[in-house]
């Protein structure tokens, strides 16, 4: 497949093709983690290859190199979100990574034609959803997304403890906080209904997506997580009854690419009757305890409008650190 | 009248106020995030935002549902920005609405098509919008007419009646601005704001150049008078940063609460790294204590930099906003 607009190609590849231009990919921006000046671009660039060769082929990667002049100027890579797609009951994709910047003067309309070269995969693999998250520092990425009707669904915080040079604070809490041990998931299955409810995220937001099972989708998540998907889930208990629930992950192959380590605190839900009550705030000081010593940086992600998580982390020493958009496209049909 | 139902009408700006009950009702108020001031305070700010637009040629447009108001949209003319960027510049000041959830889009889709239509057959080629990023309906609407995404700001504010102000290093001389101070600032805030990630230099269809000097001009006008004081940041003699505060006189009369802010702050490129930013912005703490009670400073979602000199100084998020721009090309 290969789509021309103006002096501008773009290709399919192979992964194979794809390591090829190690020239490409060290210079080209917005690869995961390049926010932390720390890390060289030479293992910013194993990371990235390591990403792309790890997704299943069961998810059917599409990946594109854009030349502009005949040289790289711009990578995507498309693929189908199984899980999701099973979730909603609609073919959802997902576009991996979106890298250019070689050169400012072209590289709109790399990231354009990129996009387009998406879309009609996207239709050809019978995709009526894809999701991409573009940093918030990408505006030529943002412009050839709206561009290409995209719409925006919610803009992501990343902030970050770093245990290096921050010391955790100190705090009383309101709740009894402990790991989930298997005996507690009928406790969980009992208290997670409703516990996202009207949540302010990219599903709940997008009118092309059912609300219950946007719902739904993370009391899955949580329900899994405690069932083995994340390293640990903590649990925080008022007077015997579930109060609220934190996932919590050590990095275990990023680590190993990177000089530093990270850890995350993934999705967290406090129980409707438990709110007000600084439980979450709790839960995450109980997750700092938890990830010390284990790792060097504490990651923890939420959407822009939830103000009061991020006060709660600007209170407990995080930074905001990075922020992203997430753009969905929706093909009407089926 | 559309097919769901919504009709969309203009209606001249002196006659908003008979809308009244509507206004207290409708959600996206500005400063409708600070809980303490009350709906028909909040109503009173915005009527008095109409008056004030009323020599940039505003419009105002309702959106009605079985007669009942459910959303309204104004806008007016940017006549600076016209001047400074050399094409016909305007600004969708308000988007109200939340009345009825079932038809918010629709109505503000509709409400934004007809501005919008209004603007381009004034001449005008370049729209701002500036909305709360949780208004989801305004967002897609918004995005549905073919505007794009041109910045995302994010709100901290001091409190000084609940805060004490941190003890900042000061590893600069600052003081506040003197008029026989005005051609050093005029000479050094050239290049001052090259390649900054605002909305104007986001923006593909607006100059780059024009952008940095928007800025410039911005800060020389706040020495001249547009700020109410200016502080001055010096290294070994040499002026390294400008900060331009405002109180908000007007707008307080208004609240229940005394505002000021921040309005623009620059780091001359040799001297950054320096903590001459963090060292302005808690002399600018000091100057306002005792003068209001809460201290605003907006910036770029992702100015990671400042938004971590605000936290360690006492500043909370409050808001988030997001920008659309509009464009259309010919002239």
């Amino acid at each position: 497949m290969a789509i021309t607009l103006s002096k501008i190609s773009v290709e399919e590849i192979s992964f194979s093709e794809l390591a090829r231009h190690r020239d490409f990919i060290l210079k080209a921006k917005y690869k995961n983690f390049s926010q932390f000046r720390e890390i060289p671009e030479q293992m910013l660039a194993e990371l990235f290859l390591q990403e792309i060769s790890e997704i299943k082929p069961s998810s059917e990667p599409c990946l594109f190199m854009a030349k502009a002049g005949g040289r790289p100027a711009g990578f995507l890579c498309l693929h189908r979100l199984e899980w999701d797609s099973d979730h909603f009951g609609i073919p959802m994709g997902k576009v991996k990574r979106l890298l250019g910047e070689i050169d400012p003067a072209s590289d709109l309309e790399v990231k354009k034609s990129l996009i387009q070269a998406a879309l009609e995969q996207m239709k050809k693999m019978g995709i009526r959803h894809l999701a991409a998250r573009v940093s918030a520092d990408d505006a030529r990425a943002v412009a050839a997304m709206e561009n290409a009707g995209f719409y925006l669904a919610d803009t992501i915080v990343e902030y970050y403890f770093d245990f290096r040079k921050t010391r955790i604070p100190e705090m009383t809490h309101q709740c009894q906080m402990r790991l989930f041990q298997p005996a507690d998931l009928e406790m969980v299955n009992n208290g997670v209904r409703g516990i996202f409810d009207a949540y302010l995220d990219r599903f709940h937001r997008d009118p092309h997506l059912d609300k219950r099972k946007s719902d739904q989708l993370y009391e899955k998540w949580m329900i899994n997580s405690c069932r083995g998907l994340s390293d640990d889930c903590l649990i925080a208990v008022v007077d015997g009854k579930l109060a609220g629930l934190s996932t919590l992950e050590t990095y275990g192959e990023i680590n190993r690419h990177l000089p530093m380590s990270f850890g995350e605190i993934i999705l967290s839900g406090v129980v409707e009757a438990f709110r007000g009550k600084k439980i979450y705030t709790s839960m995450i000081n109980f997750g700092q305890e938890y990830f010390k010593g284990k790792v060097d940086l504490l990651r923890v992600a939420t959407q822009l409008n939830n103000i009061y998580v991020q006060r709660a982390w600007a209170g407990l020493g995080f930074l905001l650190k990075y922020a992203f958009h997430t753009y969905h496209y929706y093909m009407p049909g089926g | 009248m559309n097919e769901r139902g919504i009709s969309i009408e203009k209606i001249a700006p002196d006659q908003v106020s008979r809308y009244r009950d509507f206004i207290i009702a409708a959600g996206y108020h500005k400063y409708s995030f600070l809980q303490e001031i009350s709906g028909p305070a909040l109503a009173d700010l915005f009527l008095g935002e109409i008056e004030a637009i009323g020599n940039s040629r505003p419009a105002v447009f309702i959106a009605k549902s079985q007669n009942d108001p459910i959303a309204l949209l104004s806008l007016h003319r940017l006549n600076w920005d016209t001047e400074h960027f050399g094409m016909p510049m305007a600004r969708i000041s308000h988007i109200l609405g939340g009345i009825d959830p079932e038809l918010d889009q629709a109505a503000k889709k509709l409400l934004i098509k007809a501005g919008t239509e209004e603007l381009k057959n004034a001449g005008i080629r370049h729209i701002a919008a500036r909305l709360a990023a949780d208004d989801i309906a305004s967002i897609y609407a918004l995005e549905m007419v073919g505007y794009y995404l041109a910045d995302t700001i994010v709100e901290y504010y001091f409190n000084f009646r609940t805060s004490k102000i941190p003890k900042t290093d000061q590893l600069c001389e600052l003081r506040l601005f003197q008029p026989s101070d005005l051609a050093l600032v005029e000479k050094s805030v050239s290049g001052i704001f090259k390649d900054y990630i605002g909305r104007f230099h986001n923006d593909p269809n607006l100059d780059k150049k024009k952008a940095d000097q928007l800025y410039e001009n911005w800060l020389i006008n706040s020495c001249k008078g547009l700020a109410d004081d200016c502080i001055l940041a010096f290294v070994e003699g040499d002026l390294a940063g400008i900060t331009a505060l405002k109180i908000h006189r007007e707008l307080n009369r208004a609240l229940p609460l005394k505002l000021g802010e921040v309005m623009l702050i620059g780091v001359v490129p040799g001297f950054r790294g320096k903590k001459v930013f963090t060292s302005m912005l808690g002399f600018a703490q000091n100057h306002f204590k005792g003068k209001i009670d809460l201290f605003r400073y907006a910036t770029q979602l992702n100015n990671f930099h400042v938004n971590g000199v605000l936290v360690k100084l006492g500043f909370f998020l409050k808001c988030a906003f997001h920008t659309y721009h509009y464009y259309i090309p010919g002239g």
